[in-house]
């Protein structure tokens, strides 16, 4: 396992206030500028989403002036964050995921699945000595038994793709 | 209809064939979700919760019900295997829990665990339906004003009660009642922020944002954590499962204690389960005979908090179905189901649709009975499960969470929302702000705005209506006094702590 890398917490939660006052104001303008806010008896579709943008400035307005009570605090001083390895695996796992959802409609959910679970189970497995056959033969159970089950017999609505005619 | 009338028209609907198979599948996926190595319930529930969408509403929560409380018994079962609490409830349990399975005692703590928390549960259900009638009388007085102060009010209490410092509840909170305002709106049709993106008129989806924050964020945690890997528990065989006389006989006045606890702090809005719990501990500690032994292996440390988190889980079903206001990260994800369900949880839920109030009711019961049937004989099972290697249930549970999103409403954007989601829980982890306030807000964001602008629309633009009622006022008192006694107690808590630390020096 790769040592995670270790951070700050107090400048990453005021980068994150930084954002959320970026966005109030963002959010706000947008809201003046293109909805009404009608009249005190018939109140427009801004009255609700100005409350919110000036509540979200707030909140990032107190996070941006936290101070941490000392070594006593509760709140930690860093948090960690994968590196090297751990980072690649984590970061290939979400690419993975990615890929699995924009080529279901194209290949199918059974398809799409038995091929993310494959390469999936492969950049989790510890194993060195993984066999990929022993992986592949899962993944295929795996999304049958889940095509079966959802699909045909919950009647699940999900992507057939163009192998349609020669699946089931 | 009267109380016992709705029990039992409750149970009639969940005892049907088709709903008990329901009840064993919610009840079965729920404990093994729960006992999953390194997910915790609330993570577990999330990610297999879209299954019950595709069944009708009563199945469907029915199934949600089993989900629940198989969820929470899995929990127990890896706090006393293995010492890892699933949940906040189960952090005292893992206390005595683990040490009896050191001792060789884990089957017949498990079995304390199953039929406290069918007592528990069972009381409770009796005690729900004698608050229920009280509630009914009040839910007919509801109008906008009303409906106004209490998901404000709720809101408000919610960010104070959720734990951390109030930046940290405040920020996902807002960001939660900031994406309920997209698509339409409920009171004139305009369409908002969709920035010509079609997928965005109907607004997002709730279920992708909790299964992302709560399922896909902690999956992602599990990728980069494989230190839970290296924990194995040892086997539970059913011999070991009875508990001998003695320890029976020390389990009952626990269970009780545990069960009349648990069901006062379920009544009260907030996240009673872990309170009773913790309660209940202290409560053994002072009552019990046995009070000294707690804490090194006793059987009063199991018993009483278990009986007191599922009997506060069942009382917790009134302020939640009443109020519609979830005040724990499982509550949101019930609450989120429902919706999905058609359902709207309120005050006029009991009245409206009985049916569905008690039906509810009923289905948590069935649950608990299934889960008493299921969990002892099965136990084996279990303690297998949690030897399932990661890299095998990591990506089944990520496949699982993406049919169950795309199944709600046929869309790749949702998937696209659940990924988004999911990065952001993940880094809201790590940052230490708090997810239950997002799913809050975005739940009860659209009916605030709502019941605002309506209270307002009725009162010809005179504010004065949303402090006219005494209900109104009630709530807004009852906001006030929740928020002033956690003020006061979070000053004498840093104060005691200020005075331990200046007499150690």
């Amino acid at each position: 396992m790769t040592p995670a890398r270790s951070f700050g917490l107090p400048p990453a939660r005021r980068f994150t206030g930084l954002l959320a006052l970026l966005l109030a104001g963002t959010y706000g303008f947008d809201t003046w500028q293109t909805l009404s806010f009608g009249r005190w008896h018939k109140p427009g579709a801004a009255i609700f989403p100005i409350a919110v943008a000036a509540l979200m400035a707030l909140s990032a307005i107190s996070v941006l002036l936290e101070r941490r009570s000392g070594p006593d605090d509760p709140m930690p001083a860093t948090f960690a964050l994968p590196a090297g390895a751990d980072l690649r695996r984590l970061l290939l796992v979400l690419a993975a995921f990615a890929v699995y959802f924009v080529a279901m409609p194209y290949l199918g959910n059974m398809i799409a699945s038995a091929l993310f679970l494959l390469a999936s189970m492969w950049l989790l497995s510890d194993d060195p000595n993984r066999s990929i056959v022993r992986l592949a033969i899962t993944a295929v159970v795996i999304a049958v038994t889940f095509e079966v089950f959802f699909v045909r017999l919950l009647k699940v609505q999900m992507p057939a793709g163009v192998f349609k005619q020669w699946l089931f | 209809m009267n109380s016992l009338q709705g029990l039992l028209y409750g149970l009639s609907i969940a005892a049907t064939p088709s709903n008990l198979l329901a009840a064993f599948v919610g009840a079965f996926a729920g404990t093994a979700i729960g006992v999953l190595p390194g997910l915790g319930p609330v993570a577990g529930v999330a990610l297999i919760l879209p299954l019950t969408f595709s069944l009708d509403p009563t199945a469907g929560l029915i199934m949600m019900a089993g989900i629940f409380y198989g969820s929470m018994y899995g929990g127990s079962t890896t706090a006393i295997l293995l010492n890892i609490p699933g949940e906040s409830a189960s952090v005292v349990t893992a206390i005595d829990g683990y040490q009896l399975a050191k001792k060789g005692r884990a089957g017949a703590t498990l079995t304390i665990v199953a039929v406290g928390s069918f007592v528990g549960g069972t009381l409770a259900v009796i005690g729900v339906m004698m608050f229920s009638s009280l509630l009914a009388k009040v839910a007919i007085l509801f109008g906008p004003a009303e409906f106004f102060a209490l998901t404000a009010g709720g809101l408000i209490v919610m960010s104070r009660i959720s734990g951390g410092t109030l930046a940290s509840a405040l920020l996902p909170m807002t960001l939660g009642l900031m994406l309920g305002t997209i698509g339409q709106e409920a009171v004139t049709g305009e369409t908002r922020f969709t920035f010509g993106l079609p997928d965005l008129a109907e607004g997002v989806s709730l279920v992708p944002v909790v299964v992302g924050l709560y399922g896909f964020a902690e999956l992602m945690l599990l990728v980069e954590d494989r230190a839970h890997a290296a924990n194995r528990p040892e086997s539970v065989k059913m011999r070991d499962l009875l508990p001998t006389r003695t320890e029976w006989k020390r389990a009952v006045p626990s269970w009780l204690r545990g069960t009349f606890l648990g069901f006062l702090f379920g009544l009260v809005p907030g996240p009673a389960a872990t309170l009773a719990s913790f309660a209940s501990y202290r409560l053994e500690k002072a009552a019990s005979k046995h009070g000294s032994e707690i804490g090194s292996g006793a059987i009063e440390g199991v018993a009483g908090p278990e009986a007191a988190n599922n009997s506060a889980a069942t009382a917790s079903l009134v302020p939640l179905l009443a109020l519609g206001i979830p005040f724990t990260p499982i509550a949101a994800l019930m609450i989120s189901a429902m919706l999905v369900q058609g359902i709207q949880p309120g005050p006029l839920l009991i009245t409206q649709h009985p049916e569905i109030f008690w039906g509810l009711i009923a289905s948590a019961y069935i649950g608990n009975v299934m889960l008493l049937a299921l969990n002892i004989p099965m136990v084996g099972v279990w303690v297998s499960l949690l030897r399932i290697p990661h890299y095998l249930f990591i990506p089944l549970l990520l496949v699982l969470s993406v049919i169950g999103t795309y199944s709600v409403r046929n869309s790749i954007f949702d998937v696209w929302v659940l990924l988004a989601a999911g990065i952001v829980g993940y880094a809201f982890n790590k940052m230490k702000f708090q997810l239950a306030p997002l799913v809050v807000g975005l739940i009860l964001g659209p009916n605030i705005e709502k019941h605002f602008r309506e209270a307002l629309f009725l009162s010809q633009g005179d504010p004065w209506i949303y402090v006219e009622s005494p209900i109104a006022v009630g709530v807004w008192l009852l906001v006030a006094a929740i928020l002033i006694a956690g003020f006061i107690a979070r000053r004498r808590a840093a104060f005691a702590d200020a005075m331990a630390q200046e007499s150690s020096l």
